[in-house]
């Protein structure tokens, strides 16, 4: 069963369309990214699906119910990490978990067990006594997810959840998105920085003006715009490189030779750098330096829509 | 219900967190009991001075200044008529009161000529006087009457009057309206209080907006009015609780004595704070961000505080004002109190009590007209 | 509407408070519990949405008034127009009829009081009835928005419907087309060809017994031959479409047009491969880049427009983008929508962005 249907989905703040007709399927187990620039509308699109906001047309679906018409039940499967940290400074860490999956039903030994859960998962149990305003900007963040997770929610939504953060912490946190994900959780994530959706993400939606311009996996957004890669490699020993058997390496499509440089264009879908490299190295090759220039996500989203995603 | 409860509870865990809300709550009434405590100290230290002409020099004159003389916290000293007018505006006395010529003569007639009084204070002195020696002219002259003409009647009947014990009892009234002023005053603060705490506490719901929580709640099971009835159940509770510890403490610590039950005083005023939760909600549903609903707080407390008489008599206002002041809650609240002190039951004073609810009703309905408008409009509050 | 009528009882319950206020009477507490009943009932029939309830308060009202302007202030008659509007309205329609009942309570009142009285309901019933009228146009100018609305909706739609229908023309037009190129083929070249064919078969047989004959048979084929060889040349000159009514060069034509009539410099960059590119996607392009450039001609105050055309892997990026003041917050315009329609047809979307001068992209799939 599909986790969220979204279906034309529009959101209008008086004249302006915070979200254009949006429609997207996201299915169990996914790690699934929204990429968009600030305002693009990742953040009304899942206030609406939270519950925050009302679509002014269209239909959202959690497990296959429309949330207009069973919204308790849609939010007991949801798990919201908001972008603005929001926790209590004068409860401590523990409370503060505690008074969120409180407010689910939960409580006694189970309530206590999944507290203590959600803490551990973070990795903040040894704090749980302290108040948050002596945390860390990523220990905040941390306890901000862990206060989404103690509710075991089916689908967990993060709305840009390593926004001011040291890249510690950051890696901690992208950990543990896929770690939920393990745990069969399905994950919807959103984020300004590429290289965090592109890490983590099986499928991703490129948002922007509230319309989602292109959806697909990492390889489908990137087939999008070119079908060929190009690998530069700083050698010495160019004498010794042998360029028809490069060539006849699979999806190997052209191979130039400038000074010590050397740049070969290979079909994108077929993964043969180690081949390439074996085959240098075969003829007494020495690679000084190598730079896969493939495209990324950045580079998409600069070529459909002519902007950089941070301006 | 469960989470009410829930959402009650750690309400207050987190309110009571900070230490010093301990003080915010439940020191100010304390410091209200204190200070009128002291307003009513601090008054009869400061006699009231008054400059006494005497024309006529007789007996019945004599007697009276002497009667003003023996009056508490009054001082009297004799001015001469063509002084009086410097010693009034200079304040070395307060009032000046002229017996004319002839006064005595005329009380034994039972028809007392009349005595000017001149002051530059206002009613506050001239009743205060007024009053006293209204009251004793009143006797003699109705000696007077009943003499009939008689001189020697009347004299006799005047040395008796003076040697009545009646005057014993004027310290121990004096001591009841005391501890009555002190609760009037103490109650009138605690009013205030209970206004200012409803709207502190009532402001939790914008901080929380503002602080990006309450939208996390609202993505929990959660609904909002189930949020703001959690946040309604907290100042009721709180209320209560200053109501009991404000009244605790007049009776076993201060020993002040309000002549009305504990627990009908508790129930006005649990009734007032159902009109006072009412009213801070309305501010939070109008304001929309903590600094205006600051803002606006205290400009709607304080204002209408002194206009119902929380810090000061009402009747010292003008009359306009006085009435003005029946469409305000405080006033109907305290206006009650006053009447139970005046030994009126608690059953006659229904009239009152259903007001406050009144006021309570259309304070609650005009926050969740202003809740539902907010909420249609796709606005969460 | 409901503002409005708020607004009314508050003017005129103040003008009771303030003669009660400046009045010598003292009983308060009647004055301030009407009030106070009066204004739940009124926030209540604000507050439930059912008839019924709203029906109730409506009612409660004006008996609140009757009781409260005989038993504690006659004032209080003077809320009873815009209350008894409200009942009255439910169960009139007629505004006579509304106003007669409203003016009724007269008869009980004495002169003086039955003037202001008057005064009052006859100024509640004109303001409230002039407002509800206007509201009412509103709402009717607005049903025919909506209306018009739905026409244009339903005319954009229809119009797809046609360009299908045109489509479909334009494919019966070649088959005719390709009908009539072979048949003329057949008459004409397939003629000359079988003619010189005989001819120069004959000029062989004849060759070893008559050479000046077959020589003047080879002579009449090669005419014929070229004669044929003209005619296809010809034949295909006819058929072939002029270069300027096809995908880019349309583009570029009137892109050129466009530069030259409005003295704005428009670059048009193309990448990639454009033969990827299907007569009806170039269509979409063409009307899209039309109407951008049409737009940014007339809003944007722009001095120079960039048309760009790149062929991606998978997708064709057409972008027109200007330097001029842009838009914070975009309107969407029917040109707007127009386009999005068109480029939804063939499974595209269209980006309009304004924060950066004004740029419309059209991305459009590439199905290989």
């Amino acid at each position: 069963m599909n986790m969220l249907e979204i279906k034309q989905v529009t959101k209008k703040f008086g004249d302006f369309i915070a979200v254009d007709h949006m429609s997207l399927t996201v299915a169990e187990g996914e790690i699934f990214g929204f990429l968009g620039a600030n305002g693009a509308g990742k953040s009304t699109t899942i206030h609406m699906i939270a519950g925050l906001l009302r679509p002014n047309a269209g239909e959202i679906k959690i497990l296959g119910k429309d949330i207009a018409k069973h919204r308790q039940f849609a939010k007991r499967h949801i798990g919201i990490v908001p972008q603005e940290i929001a926790i209590y400074e004068h409860l401590t860490a523990y409370e503060n978990v505690e008074f969120f999956a409180g407010l689910y039903g939960l409580r006694g030994a189970e309530l206590r067990q999944r507290v203590e859960e959600a803490l551990e998962f973070v990795g903040l149990s040894d704090k749980r006594k302290s108040y948050p305003k002596h945390f860390s900007g990523g220990m905040k963040r941390r306890l901000n997810i862990a206060c989404a997770l103690a509710h075991r929610p089916k689908l967990i939504i993060m709305d840009e959840p390593t926004v001011g953060i040291d890249p510690q912490s950051r890696n901690d946190i992208l950990a543990s998105v896929k770690k939920l994900n393990e745990m069969g959780c399905t994950i919807i994530y959103t984020s300004h920085y590429m290289e965090e959706v592109e890490e983590i993400c099986t499928r991703i939606a490129i948002i922007d003006h509230g319309k989602i311009i292109a959806e697909g996996t990492k390889e489908q957004l990137e087939a999008m715009i070119t079908d060929t890669k190009d690998i530069w490699l700083e050698i010495r020993g160019m004498d010794r490189l042998n360029k028809e058997k490069l060539q006849s390496i699979h999806g190997v499509k052209a191979v130039q030779c400038d000074d010590n440089m050397v740049k070969i264009s290979s079909d994108i879908s077929v993964n043969n750098l180690n081949e390439i490299v074996q085959c240098l190295i075969h003829d007494g090759v020495e690679i000084r330096s190598l730079e896969d220039k493939s495209p990324n996500l950045e580079t998409v989203f600069l070529a459909l829509t002519g902007r950089n995603l941070r301006d | 219900m469960n989470d009410v409860i829930w959402l009650v509870k750690y309400t207050l865990k987190r309110t009571f967190r900070r230490k010093i809300n301990f003080l915010l709550y439940f020191g100010t009434p304390l410091a209200a009991i204190l200070l009128s405590l002291f307003a009513y100290e601090g008054s009869p230290a400061k006699d009231v001075r008054i400059g006494v002409v005497n024309e006529d020099h007789g007996r019945v004159a004599d007697d009276a200044i002497r009667f003003l003389n023996n009056i508490d916290h009054l001082s009297v000293k004799s001015v001469k008529l063509s002084a009086v007018d410097d010693q009034i505006t200079s304040q070395k006395v307060d009032g000046v009161l002229i017996f004319p010529q002839g006064f005595s003569e005329s009380v034994q007639h039972g028809q007392p000529r009349l005595i000017q009084l001149v002051s530059l204070k206002g009613a506050e002195i001239t009743m205060f006087i007024k009053s006293y020696l209204h009251e004793y002219i009143d006797h003699l002259a109705t000696l007077g009457r009943l003499a009939n003409g008689d001189r020697d009647l009347f004299w006799k009947m005047y040395e008796r009057y003076q040697q009545a014990p009646f005057r014993l009892s004027v310290h121990s009234l004096s001591d009841k309206a005391k501890q009555k002023g002190v609760t009037y005053q103490t109650i009138g603060y605690l009013v205030m209080i209970m206004l200012m705490s409803a709207g502190n506490l009532t402001e939790i719901i914008i901080k929380e907006k503002e602080e990006r929580t309450y939208s996390r709640l609202l993505t929990t099971p959660i609904q909002a009015r189930t949020y703001v009835l959690s946040n309604i159940v907290v100042n009721l509770l709180m209320m209560a609780a200053q109501i009991i510890v404000t009244i605790v403490a007049m009776k076993n610590i201060f020993h002040i004595d309000p002549h009305i039950p504990m627990w009908q005083m508790a129930l006005v005023l649990l009734l007032f704070s159902l009109s006072a939760i009412g009213l801070s909600l309305i501010t939070v549903m109008f304001a929309n961000s903590s600094a205006s609903a600051g803002a606006l707080q205290p400009l709607v407390t304080v204002p209408t505080c002194m206009l119902a008489g929380c810090f000061w008599p009402v009747e010292l206002m003008p009359e306009f004002l006085q009435k003005a002041a029946y469409f305000i809650p405080q006033r109907w609240a305290l206006d009650c109190l006053v009447k139970l002190q005046e030994g009126r039951s608690f059953g006659s004073l229904y009239w009152h009590l259903l007001i406050l609810l009144a006021f309570a009703l259309t304070f609650f309905l005009l926050a969740v007209y202003k809740f539902s408008r907010s909420q249609q409009s796709g606005q969460f509050i | 509407m409901e503002s409005l009528l708020i607004i009314y009882k508050l003017i005129v319950w103040g003008y009771a408070a303030f003669d009660y206020l400046s009045s010598k009477q003292q009983t308060g507490a009647g004055f301030v519990l009407v009030s106070l009943i009066y204004f739940c009932l009124q926030l209540f029939a604000l507050i439930v949405r059912h008839k019924k309830w709203k029906r109730g308060a409506a009612f409660g009202s004006v008996v609140l008034l009757v009781f409260a302007a005989v038993l504690v202030e006659p004032l209080w008659a003077l809320l009873l127009p815009l209350n008894g509007y409200e009942l009255t309205s439910l169960y009139i329609h007629r505004v006579w009829g509304i106003g007669g009942v409203l003016l009724t309570p007269m008869i009980w009142l004495r002169p003086s009081e039955a003037k202001l009285y008057g005064f009052v309901a006859l100024f509640s019933l004109a303001s409230v009835t002039a407002a509800k009228r206007h509201i009412e146009r509103l709402e009717q100018q607005e049903d025919r928005l909506d209306q018009l609305r739905h026409d244009l909706y339903r005319l954009a739609r229809r119009m797809s419907e046609y360009h299908q229908y045109m489509k479909q023309s334009e494919y019966t037009l070649q088959l005719e087309e390709r009908n009539r190129l072979s048949q003329r083929i057949h008459d004409q070249i397939g003629h000359s060809l079988a003619g010189a064919l005989i001819q120069m078969e004959a000029a062989k047989r004849l060759m070893d017994r008559d050479c000046d004959k077959a020589k003047q048979l080879l002579e009449n084929a090669i005419h014929i031959s070229k004669e044929g060889m003209e005619q296809i040349r010809m034949t295909l000159k006819q058929i072939k479409p002029p270069l300027e009514q096809i995908g880019l060069n349309r583009v570029k034509l009137f892109i050129e047009e466009f530069s030259a009539q409005h003295h704005l410099p428009v670059p048009l960059v193309c990448k990639g491969d454009l033969d990827v590119i299907t007569p009806i996607q170039w269509k979409v392009i063409y009307e899209n880049i039309a109407e951008a450039l049409t737009n940014a001609s007339k809003y944007a105050e722009a001095t120079a427009i960039a048309v760009e055309i790149h062929v991606l892997n998978r997708v064709i990026k057409v972008e027109v983008k200007d330097n001029g003041k842009g838009a914070a917050k975009i309107k969407k315009g029917l040109g707007i929508i127009g386009m999005e329609e068109r480029a939804a047809s063939v499974h595209g979307t269209v980006i309009v962005d304004g924060t950066n001068g004004f740029s419309v992209t059209t991305l459009l799939p590439i199905h290989k």
